[in-house]
């Protein structure tokens, strides 16, 4: 094991992005900020069946989705500027297991995308009361939604040859499914059949596990929350780590 | 225990290309040797089989006794590469880019060792500069500092001396020559025999994948006389060679260049036949011989 190695990863995957902290820590933060007040001022109606004001309802939604989007961007971004600086030989060249560069890269983005959470989260408090009814589902939803997001940017900068097909996943899969996870509103304000569609939409489950940690308030069971969120992160990190091992799109 | 040990590599790209076609190659504890061979022979893919980036079809490399696939980290532990692409971390500055690269290979503080490095290679000045602000040759240096850091057993250059002027290269060449006598194996790759010439105890010629010839570099080079090459650009290529011609072994390459091979006490007589090219000259070279000439002897010689 090559641990001061794997540390090492580690570190300059981090440095990657604080260094451009104004980008990639603060931009989020401030588009957050910006559905705060929009939908926080037009939309100043209560949660129905709960004691929630919309805005209480809907930080733990822009957590979430801060958390995602960067947990994603990270290695997606991260993998495929590598294979456009031609630093993937030397990735496969230093004496690191794919297990540590793995490792490397999932604890990297999964910190970018907690550092963007909890910013989010502090400049919300500024604007809205939020309790924190359970840390431990706090900590639980945040870290493994974390983790899920970073295994899949993992797996799609592998997969990807070019910018464009990563961001055309967050575009056109991520957003989508984000918008519509319930991160804005209730699920099961919905229609009918726009809640059975939501059903299939894992988001769904993380956000509102986590929602359940800051206010108590869910729509779903836990039980079906945590294993949504358990199960999605734990197969993904595996599939991510079988790809690597494969050396599918990176060794020649 | 040989320094590098292939045996019988295979290498079939997913593009069904075949780089290697059973590569035997043996390198001794200590030795400066040189893999020559034209574009394309690959040279490149061998040294990256050895150091991770391709994987192998079939065959073996041990690297100081221990299988590369078994072994992977182990025998990266011991090997240095400056690959032929010149690529860099563009987030850094030289200083934290060397210290990343020395900590990919568990070293923690290895400031002295990556000041030595950058002193030889005189890069010092550029200590602090952005690895993307130097310039070519600096560039192809820091690859070396970056391929040093580490302190590897072996040492791998693939075509090193693409981009860095004169000057450098002979500082290059000296520092290496440095290295090698303190006891590191070192594996040079090129297209140019005046390098083997210069630096290597022992050469090994490649061609489609394969071994054509090894031997101590001096043998080789004398094995192949005292021939030159004179290389004719043409206007309008020749349909067929004139004849007359045919005892200096022509041959026409896709640059409209023709190839004449001479001895060196024939000059006079080659320059004179170049009256039957007539107004065709278009500009006249005298070189050495290329590792393409060397080839084509040693195929010929093999038939
Ligand atoms: N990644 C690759 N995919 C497919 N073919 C390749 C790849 N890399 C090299 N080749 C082919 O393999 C052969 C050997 O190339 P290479 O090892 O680069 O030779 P050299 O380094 O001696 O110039 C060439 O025909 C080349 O086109
Ligand atoms: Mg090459």
């Amino acid at each position: 094991m090559n641990l001061t190695g794997a540390m090492t990863l580690f570190k300059r995957e981090t440095h990657r992005y604080l260094k451009v902290y104004s980008q990639t820590i603060l931009t989020p933060v401030i588009s957050n900020l910006l559905f705060l007040m929009i939908f926080g001022l037009s939309i100043g109606r209560d949660i129905p069946g709960s004691d929630l004001s919309y805005l209480q309802f809907v930080v733990p939604g822009l957590v979430m989705m801060g958390i995602i989007n960067n947990a994603y961007q990270n290695p997606s971004s991260s993998i495929i500027i590598m294979k456009y600086q031609g630093l993937i030989s030397n990735l496969l060249t230093i004496p690191l297991s794919k297990g540590e560069i793995l490792w490397a890269f999932l604890a990297s983005a999964v910190l970018r995308g907690l550092l963007v959470g909890v910013v989010t989260l502090i400049t919300a408090l500024f604007f809205v009361q939020v309790g924190f009814y359970s840390i431990l589902y706090i900590v639980l939803a945040s870290f493994f939604s974390a983790l899920l997001f970073s295994a899949l940017g993992v797996i799609v900068g592998v997969w990807a040859k070019s910018f464009d097909q990563t961001t055309f996943v967050f575009s056109f899969l991520l957003s989508p499914l984000i918008f519509l996870g319930g991160v804005f509103y209730p699920i099961t304000t919905l229609p009918d059949l726009f809640q059975t569609i939501s059903m299939f939409n894992p988001i769904v489950y993380m956000v509102d596990l986590l929602r359940y940690g800051f206010t108590g308030y869910h729509e779903f069971a836990l039980l079906l929350d945590v294993s949504v969120v358990l199960g999605f992160s734990l197969v993904l990190t595996a599939v991510s780590y079988l790809i690597l091992r494969t050396g599918w799109r990176m060794q020649t | 225990m040989k320094a590098l040990e292939i045996k019988n590599l295979h290498k079939v790209y997913d593009s069904g290309t075949v780089a290697l076609a059973g590569l035997d190659l043996e390198i001794e504890k200590g030795e400066f040797f040189a893999l020559l061979g034209p574009n394309g022979s690959g040279k490149s893919t061998s040294i990256n089989i050895v150091t991770g980036p391709t994987r192998l079809s079939s065959g073996s490399v041990k690297v100081f006794g221990l299988d590369v696939e078994e072994h992977r980290q182990e025998t990266k532990m011991m090997i240095g590469v400056v690959p032929q692409e010149i690529s860099f971390d563009p987030f850094f500055t030289v200083n934290q880019f060397l210290n990343f690269q020395s900590g990919y290979y568990g070293i923690k503080n290895n400031q002295e060792k990556i000041d030595e490095i950058l002193e030889r290679l005189d890069l010092k000045d550029k200590k602090h500069s952005m690895t993307r602000a130097l310039s070519g040759g600096m560039k192809r240096r820091l690859l070396v500092a970056q391929a040093l850091v580490h302190d590897p057993k072996i040492l791998i250059l693939d075509e090193p001396t693409a981009g860095v002027d004169i000057e450098l290269r002979q500082n290059l060449w000296n520092y290496m020559q440095d290295l090698n006598k303190s006891g590191l194996t070192i594996l040079l790759t090129t297209h140019y025999l005046e390098e083997a010439e210069t630096l290597c105890d022992r050469t090994a010629i490649i061609h489609k994948g394969k071994l054509v010839a090894v031997d101590k570099t001096k043998s080789l080079v004398k094995s192949m006389g005292n021939r030159k090459v004179l290389v004719v650009t043409l206007a309008k290529k020749f349909k067929e060679i004139p004849k007359e011609l045919a005892v200096y072994e022509p041959f026409q390459n896709e640059y409209n260049e023709l190839h004449l091979h001479f001895d060196s006490n024939e000059v006079v007589k080659v320059l004179e036949a170049l009256t039957l090219l007539g107004d065709r000259v278009v500009d006249l070279d005298i070189q050495g011989q290329s590792l393409e000439d060397v080839f084509l002897k040693l195929t010929y010689n093999a038939k």
